[in-house]
């Protein structure tokens, strides 16, 4: 998890102890709907994992990102 | 699902005007954004938009676009059979703008001239009606679609301004006994209405002086209540799991599948959420064509700005138009989707307004 928060901090361009798995859609300023599509892709291409489209809507929290890189 | 069909139509030409000014995003939206500039130009795509001089109106990016398209067409305005403008952002709220653009092209006075009030998704709708009046009145049919949304959205609201720019296009559609069959169909869920809006103006609110001030919001943002709103992470959810699904579902409908069509035309909402929408929709990347990351998101001239920004080079390049799915999505909520072809000899092209 320190590493996804660490790779999701420099998306963010914020230092990683500002984040945690609990960090949600909405309570960082940088995290706001442009971002949140944003972070699916770079996910995706860091990780090599899919996440469904329909299901991007339903995430809200880093936690719930990490669910789909599967480590 | 609803298919609706139309044969015996066929595109002679579209032409987009481009507005007097292009911005550099990553300039444009440093004071909003600083650090955070990069950030979002990658989360956009959208490298650069286009924007007009205050005072420039759709129907005169409309009409300048319609100008050329008759001329290249060589068409006489009085060949036209129907006008129509798909616009949300009119010169007046009465009247239209399409009995402007009669005048100010010399169309004959005899022809129904109205618009079409859709944001997003208006070009469907068009492309759609103006067909089915090419058919009733066996004349060519004029179509007007451009956005001026410049005019109402606040400099300062992070979830407008990176993404919204203004454009005028012009579409010319024309009896074609030897035509295939276009097929459209419409998703609407007016109960997600205040998910993209302008609160006042209408008749529901007229402008008040409170309208006029900007406020501030949690996410920094500030606008007016005459500016518009959009809740971007519906908007995204509504395109995601709405749209995508009835995409999937027409193309289904149409016999079609990702690798049988040839171009897949989306409104350009934003580049990063279309090209995820290709993908969702197995549609391989190179034939997804875009405008957005050059000019910006313009409303439902994005889909006609599309066509004429990639149909030529497309063609020449050896590329097929026989089958081309567009889509447009937004306010209402609405989708409007079709399957038409682009024919080889039509005339696509952009100019520039002055």
């Amino acid at each position: 998890m320190d590493e996804f928060l660490k790779f999701i901090a420099g998306i963010f361009d914020v230092d990683a102890s500002a984040l945690s798995p609990e960090t949600a859609y909405g309570t960082v300023q940088q995290w706001d709907s442009l971002m949140h599509i944003r972070l699916v892709g770079e996910i995706e291409e860091e990780y090599g994992v899919e996440i469904p489209i329909d299901e991007v809507a339903e995430i809200r929290t880093l936690a719930d990102f990490y669910r789909y890189i599967g480590v | 699902m609803n298919l609706t069909r139309l044969s015996g139509v066929k595109v002679s030409g579209v032409v987009a005007a481009l507005p007097e000014n292009r911005l550099d995003n990553r300039e444009a939206m440093d004071p909003l954004y600083g650090n955070g500039v990069d950030t979002l130009i990658k989360a956009t795509g959208i490298e650069s938009r286009c924007i007009v001089n205050p005072g420039t109106t759709a129907l005169d990016l409309g009409v300048a676009a319609a100008e050329a398209l008759l001329a290249k067409t060589n068409t006489s305005p009085q060949e036209i059979g129907a006008a129509i403008c798909v616009t949300f952002t009119p010169e007046h709220l009465m009247p239209a703008d399409a009995p402007a653009a009669q005048d100010r092209l010399g169309l004959p006075k005899e022809i129904p001239a109205f618009d079409i009030n859709m944001a997003c998704s208006g070009y469907g709708y068009g492309l759609y009606i103006a067909g089915t009046l090419v058919k009733a009145t066996g004349k060519k049919v004029l179509l007007l679609d451009g956005d001026v949304q410049s005019a109402y959205v606040s400099p300062e609201d992070k979830a407008t301004v990176p993404v919204l720019a203004d454009a005028g296009t012009a579409t010319l559609l024309s009896p074609a006994d030897d035509s295939p069959e276009w097929k459209f169909s419409f998703l609407t869920d007016g109960g997600k209405k205040d998910v993209l809006y302008i609160p006042s103006g209408g008749s529901k609110k007229t402008i008040s002086a409170e309208d006029l001030l900007f406020r501030e919001y949690g996410d920094g943002s500030r606008r007016r209540d005459t500016d518009i709103y959009m809740d971007g992470f519906e908007v995204f959810k509504f395109v995601a799991i709405d749209a995508s699904g009835f995409l999937k579902k027409f193309m289904g409908e149409c016999g079609e599948t990702a690798d049988s069509i040839d171009v897949f035309v989306p409104h350009q909402a934003n580049i990063y959420m279309i090209g995820q929408l290709a993908k969702k929709l197995k549609i391989d990347k190179q034939k997804m064509w875009k405008s957005g990351d050059k000019y910006g998101n313009p409303g439902s001239s994005s889909v006609p700005l599309t066509i004429a920004e990639n149909g030529r080079k497309w063609i020449e390049g050896g590329g097929r138009t026989d089958t081309v799915l567009f889509a447009g999505f937004g306010g209402g909520m609405s989708v409007s989707c079709g399957m038409v072809r682009l024919e080889k000899d039509a005339v696509y092209e952009i100019i520039q307004y002055e």
